[in-house]
């Protein structure tokens, strides 16, 4: 029983926090090491070493091992008893304040002060100035006429705040839980005039949570990508020459080198332009775009990438149909392999403020067929859309261009409980670590219109100033002595 | 084209302006180190301690003009690319600093260490970084760029004072009688580490908010909170040794070397989530989403 007794206290030890959150810091650190999800082929291939103790250690699927996984779960029992503890220490009824005047007076900020006291009730005049300065009165002990005790607080409840915290992360560990269950994600690719039924995704339910798509369905009508106007910084690389230069004051440090598109093009945005559909009842029309995604019946989409697909006319024929970028594609009398990159198409912004439409364009790549592995292609030209390219007595010409959307979706049950629980989280943390409080410990002992009045005062919080208070009370107790001598003169004359 | 070539030479000029002005930014920051140096050679009179706070403080003021320049250029808050990021985060740090020694005006031993950071960051910078300004990628097109970068950076600079005042009282706790000759007696070399845990206390909450804002965020443009990215993964260690330090200030046994290790520990971390995950991804050949950042 002793044994059972100590390894329950060791399951709420702070001990123990700090161990298991020691347990996790090693796993996350293990865990940037090894690259996670990659499969063991995969790693092998790219050079991986140790591959004995990465396969054996499961060191690639780190963070869903058993191992993990148990330590997150002591984790989390370790915080709830924790928290449990603390919570039920802070509702449960507190011992009568005992304390002395020497165990007062030994604190950093305490004081003592002898000061003129309406007797009896001299506990309720330093009542009265504890209130002046802020503070209201917890607990208080009526030893006898002459000796009373009393505990008070100033501030925010930081102790209550950080239980309530501790309980937030609690919320959030069952977030991740509720996700790692019930979340589900997938793709889909739409071309213009496509259209979706959201019914034929594959999609799953979280108990009685499931995502609400009945007769719903999704109809991309453009797929759009912007671009901006970009010149190329001419900028020396080495270190001497941009020190050289910087000191040479009178000419400019940099140039601008325009470039023609698509050269001198980056990408300003993705815009899937959607219908969301309720059988045939339009329900919006929105423009999704990479961190503007669209909620639709529980289902979140998102702007993922994008798919082209093209033909190739050789000579004015249709030879090469349904290529891809970067797909490799013989051409007659011509040994190697080429290859097209992505296309460039979409609406330029220019720098003046005019746009431009950007007609599909992109380089041809050419690979020889004795190359070297790790060579990279020549570039051999530009193919514009319905533009034939002279390679070498062909005439290509690109054409029945196609670019669709591939759009990623998500359901995840527990979205709105890790929202709710990390904000309330912060929120709650930022108050205890950034608020104050104060605890005053007060003995009063009096004497015949005289009393001793000792206080320790105890401060939490990163804003508390607890010199600032110590002057604070000392004046309001000094001042409530004043006044309660005024009144027992007033009292006095008015006998007299 | 007449228009458009107007456009580059104001281009020209502002980030030439702007680059020589953040060569004179390291120049302040080199001679204020220097002065530091100094400082622990000849500590009383602490002349040298006041001229190294001062060049600081000037530096500082340069740098907030260039900081400002940049931001009117790239119409954007500047912490995108790598360069932008070292200056903004050296920037934060030396005013981070000059704010806390406010309260502590005889002590300019911990100036040492912030202003080498950030030295080295601007000198990185300046020297292998490149100084094009682009346009913002679709990915960072959010609201939560701006408090994202801001309170993360905030918690970083934080977190470098927290470690040069830790750093300083280690040193002196060594040698107790050497520190009263550079303001720190016993008395108030407790008081002085007290210090960094306030920092810490500080600049908890802000990388915390920098996590969660960065989780919300990544749903948003990912589809996904957590993807356990390194750089997330590194966040996350620096957040877990910063927990562990600030409950170990709970355990009497704890408060004391444990706790000093820790708070080191934690800046050697932050440095690794900042800047050391983009050298570990390409040594590794682990792909990071944030390898842009």
């Amino acid at each position: 029983m002793p044994m059972l007794r100590g390894l329950w206290r060791k399951l709420f030890s702070l001990k123990t926090t700090l161990l298991l959150l020691s347990l996790l810091g090693f796993f996350f650190i293990l865990g940037t090491i090894f690259p996670q999800g990659e499969t063991l082929a995969r790693y092998a291939q790219a050079g991986g070493k140790y591959i004995f103790f990465v396969k054996h250690l499961g060191l690639l699927h780190l963070f869903t091992s058993p191992t993990f996984l148990f330590i997150v779960f002591l984790f989390f029992l370790n915080l709830f008893l924790c928290s449990y503890q603390r919570l039920k220490g802070l509702l449960s009824r507190r011992p009568r304040p005992a304390f002395q005047r020497a165990e007062l007076l030994r604190e950093p900020f305490s004081r003592a002060l002898f000061l003129r006291l309406h007797s009896p009730g001299g506990a309720l005049q330093v009542e009265t100035a504890l209130k002046r300065a802020g503070f209201r009165r917890l607990r208080f002990h009526y030893q006898s006429p002459q000796c009373q005790r009393f505990v008070a607080q100033r501030g925010l409840p930081l102790k209550e705040i950080s239980v309530f915290s501790h309980f937030c992360i609690l919320l959030c560990l069952i977030g991740f839980v509720v996700t790692h269950l019930g979340a589900h994600e997938g793709e889909v690719t739409l071309y213009p005039g496509q259209s979706k039924d959201l019914n034929t995704l594959e999609l799953r339910s979280f108990g009685p949570f499931g995502p609400r798509v009945n007769g719903l369905s999704l109809k991309l009508e453009e797929f759009l990508i912007e671009y901006s106007e970009h010149a190329k910084l001419d900028y020396p690389k080495d270190p001497h020459e941009r020190l050289k230069r910087a000191l040479d004051i009178g000419k400019p440090l940099v140039t601008f080198l325009p470039k023609p598109a698509p050269e001198g093009m980056t990408v300003k945005d993705y815009i899937s332009r959607l219908v969301a559909l309720k059988g045939e009842r339009l329900l919006q029309k929105v423009d999704l775009e990479v961190n503007k995604p669209l909620t639709l019946g529980g289902v979140i989409f998102y702007q993922m990438a994008y798919e082209q697909s093209f033909d190739l006319l050789i000579n004015g024929h249709p030879s090469l149909q349904g290529l891809s970028p970067e797909k490799e594609f013989t051409l007659p009398d011509h040994e190697g392999t080429f290859s097209i990159d992505y296309l460039t198409t979409g609406v330029l912004y220019l720098a003046d403020g005019r746009k431009e439409e950007v007609v599909a364009s992109g380089p041809l790549y050419h690979q020889r067929a004795n190359a070297s592995e790790g060579s990279k292609p020549t570039k051999v030209g530009m193919l514009t859309a319905e533009s034939p390219f002279e390679l070498n007595g062909l005439s290509l010409t690109l054409t029945a261009f196609k670019q669709g959307s591939v759009l990623s979706y998500r359901y995840d049950p527990g979205l709105g409980l890790l929202y709710l629980a990390s904000s309330l989280f912060f929120i709650a943390m930022t108050v205890r670590s950034w608020g104050r409080r104060y605890t005053l410990r007060c003995l009063v002992e009096e004497e015949e219109g005289h009393g001793m009045v000792s206080f320790a005062l105890a401060s939490m919080g990163l804003t508390a100033k607890p010199e600032a208070v110590m002057e604070r009370l000392e004046k309001a107790l000094k001042e409530e002595a004043i006044f309660a001598k005024r009144r027992q003169w007033d009292e006095e004359r008015r006998v007299l | 084209m007449l228009l458009y070539q107007g456009l580059l030479d104001q281009k020209v000029l502002l980030l030439s302006l702007e680059i020589r002005l953040f060569w004179l930014v390291v120049g302040l920051y080199l001679l204020s180190l220097l002065f530091h140096l100094l400082y622990f050679f000849e500590p009383t009179p602490p002349k040298w301690g006041k001229r190294a706070t001062k060049l600081l403080l000037m530096g500082a003021l340069l740098h907030t003009m260039v900081i400002f320049l940049r931001t009117i250029e790239a119409q954007r808050p500047p912490f995108q690319t790598l360069y932008e990021s070292l200056s903004w985060f050296a920037w934060s740090g030396v005013v981070t600093y000059l704010f806390m020694k406010r309260k502590w005006r005889d002590i300019f031993a911990s100036g040492f260490m912030v202003t080498l950071v950030a030295l080295l960051a601007c000198l990185y910078s300046l020297f292998v970084l490149s100084p094009e300004i682009t346009s913002l990628v679709p990915a960072l097109q959010s609201g939560w760029f701006l408090w994202h970068g801001i309170l993360a950076f905030m918690s970083y600079a934080v977190f470098v004072v927290a470690a040069s005042v830790e750093v300083t009282c280690l040193f002196f706790r060594a040698s107790k009688n050497v520190a009263s000759r550079y303001g720190l007696p016993s008395a108030s070399l407790g008081l002085f580490r007290k210090e960094a845990s306030r920092l810490i206390l500080f600049g908890f909450p802000l990388l915390t908010f920098g996590i969660i804002s960065g989780a919300a965020w990544a749903n948003e443009a990912w589809g996904r909170y957590w993807s356990w990215d390194p750089k997330e993964v590194w966040s996350l260690i620096t957040w877990t040794v910063f927990a562990l330090y600030l409950h170990c200030l709970s355990l009497p046994k704890w408060r004391d070397l444990p706790a000093s290790l820790l708070n080191l520990l934690g800046f050697i971390c932050m440095i690794m989530t900042f800047v050391g995950i983009n050298w570990l991804s390409k040594l590794l050949g682990i792909p990071s989403l944030h390898a842009y950042a």
